[in-house]
């Protein structure tokens, strides 16, 4: 494969572009951008094309060495979190709460031993930079939760964070420089949506409370689908609709001998590990608004079409992706880290699984890292 | 019949529907239909007669899809399944097609993705990027470089300071 030399370098930028939205691995086009300097020029870091999330393995950070897998070119990428984290103060890094966000994905915490202060930033092991929030003010700075919003135009300036407290449910913007604090319930799941928050109330079961940022007035309450009673709900922005995520989790013992089968067969406890089954159900409902015609309800769905929804049971954390933007991926599917189950294997630990919402079957995804203490969904960004 | 001449003079008479694949054409032909002859600037005889390769097989299947699906049509025994067996098929074969005639070499690859590009194919702008992206997929920027015949005209200093930025990924 003889080319000239010089042809390649001169590819107009309008022509590298549809070959760099081809590449699903940051990692290829880091390295892309170091080819020459032509090439550098033609791919602005902005240019990003949406990337498939990696998985970060969780655990021992001591080193700031932090493990990721990508799915999409089944790579395992070592990368250090920057210099400055080791000098932080009490608490060194919190790899915790992330959304589907855009520049700032691991969050670490730093909190001085005499006020309830906390200094928080976001870090992007990426590109080594690292960005302060406001100063949370809390009396329990470490036990902060963080959501984010984040708009698909990718624009740092438009995410949204709302953090939760101890007693206060707070919202800043990325490049804001106060919290701006939100009252009553504090709920416990968030989406975001053209300047509402959306969560579901602690107190009254599984109503989901909307609040318009700006006023920070509540616009409406939602009584939660029937069918959702007794599962794991997730809020999640997907294309412009919030869906409620509903998950189910059942074992099923099967039994050898026939005339056992059926009714009494998983009642009368026999353990056999190899035939127990795992089922995975997940019930979706998308929030109808009602075009300001009577009240916003939930209605059910059975397929989400061209979307993928990430879940992480762990760390509570979803958000959505359009499968028409990585090749090779289905749609309509939802891929979820889940601890182990216990009863197959009796160590614990993460997995990832992928949900076909077409026949609802799940299985299983492989993934090299050692999940261990827990694996974790990362966007990565420039 | 519609005469396309390359940008080295040389005439290809093609239908009308195989010209059409291409948009820029499509649209010289609707504002003026009695179009017979359309010089191309920019693409030489050579990667014309592959562009125009590519043109006909899409045609020609399109085509046979239409036919078979009709044909199962008037005899009647046209259940819904059979035209969508033939139509996943003939995707399948199509697709095979595809990747065998992108297996060219590089200096031809460019050509081809300037002239879907030229041209406005939208199919073939599409595989050719794809087979571009499929090269560059997993290389180290050495290994890129020495692949496309680009020279490194970094200097060492700025070349350090770009590794800094993302160490792990030239690791």
């Amino acid at each position: 494969m003889e080319t000239f030399p010089g042809k390649w370098e001169d590819l107009p930028p309008d022509l590298l572009h549809p070959i760099m939205a081809k590449l699903s691995d940051i990692c290829d086009l880091i390295r892309l951008r170091a080819v020459c300097k032509s090439w550098r020029c033609s791919i602005s870091i902005s240019d990003l094309p949406p990337q498939f999330p990696l998985i970060l393995k969780l655990g021992d950070n001591k080193g700031c060495l932090l493990e990721f897998y990508s799915m999409a070119s089944k790579k395992v990428y070592t990368m250090r979190a920057p210099i400055s984290s080791q000098s932080f103060g009490i608490t060194s890094m919190l790899v915790r709460q992330f959304g589907s966000d855009e520049q700032f994905s691991l969050l670490r915490c730093k909190q001085s031993d005499q006020f309830s202060e906390g200094y928080f930033s976001f870090l992007n092991p990426v590109s080594n930079r690292e960005v302060y929030l406001p100063v949370v003010n809390d009396p329990e700075p470490l036990g902060f939760r963080f959501h984010w919003s984040v708009p698909r135009s990718f624009h740092r300036e438009k995410c949204v964070i709302f953090g939760c407290g101890i007693n206060q449910l707070a919202v800043c913007k990325s490049d804001g420089d106060k919290w701006n604090c939100i009252g009553g319930d504090l709920g416990y799941e968030y989406a975001y949506l053209n300047g509402f928050l959306f969560t579901i109330e602690y107190c009254k079961s599984g109503f989901t409370r909307v609040i318009d940022i700006g006023t920070r007035q509540e616009a409406y309450v939602i009584p939660p689908p029937e069918s959702t009673m007794g599962g794991i709900q997730f809020l999640v922005e997907s294309s412009g609709e919030i869906l409620l995520v509903c998950y189910v989790h059942t074992h099923i013992r099967e039994i050898d001998h026939p005339y056992i089968r059926g009714g009494y067969g998983y009642r009368m406890g026999i353990h056999n590990d190899n035939r127990s089954e795992e089922v995975h159900n997940f019930y979706i409902h998308r929030l109808e608004f009602g075009n300001g015609e009577g009240k916003p309800c939930w209605v059910k769905v059975t397929s989400i079409g061209d979307q993928l929804l990430f879940i992480d049971f762990v760390a509570r954390q979803a958000f959505s992706l359009k499968a028409s933007d990585f090749p090779g991926f289905n749609g309509n599917s939802l891929y979820f880290i889940h601890t182990r189950s216990k009863i197959i294997r009796h160590d614990l630990g993460c997995m990832i699984y992928r949900y076909d919402m077409e026949n609802g079957k799940t299985i299983s995804v492989n993934c090299p890292l050692d999940g261990w203490e827990g694996l974790m969904w990362f966007v990565p960004t420039l | 019949m519609i005469t396309l001449t390359s940008s080295d003079g040389v005439q290809f008479d093609v239908r009308e529907a195989v010209a059409k694949e291409s948009q820029i054409i499509r649209d010289m032909i609707q504002d003026d239909c009695v179009i017979t002859n359309i010089p191309l600037a920019n693409v030489n005889h050579k990667i014309l007669s592959i562009v125009l390769e590519y043109c006909q097989m899409h045609v020609d299947k399109t085509e046979m899809e239409v036919n078979a699906s009709k044909h199962q049509t008037t005899t009647g025994e046209g259940s819904s399944s059979v035209p969508v067996a033939l139509k996943v098929s003939s995707n399948k074969n199509l697709n095979d097609w595809d990747k065998e005639f992108i297996n060219v070499d590089l200096d031809t690859l460019y050509d081809l993705i300037l002239a879907a590009n030229y041209l406005n194919i939208s199919g073939l702008l599409n595989l050719t990027t794809q087979a571009a992206a499929d090269i560059i997929k997993g290389k180290t920027t050495e290994e890129i470089r020495a692949t496309f015949n680009i020279k490194n005209d970094f200097t060492p200093e700025e070349e350090a300071a770009i590794r800094k930025e993302n160490p792990w990924a030239f690791e």
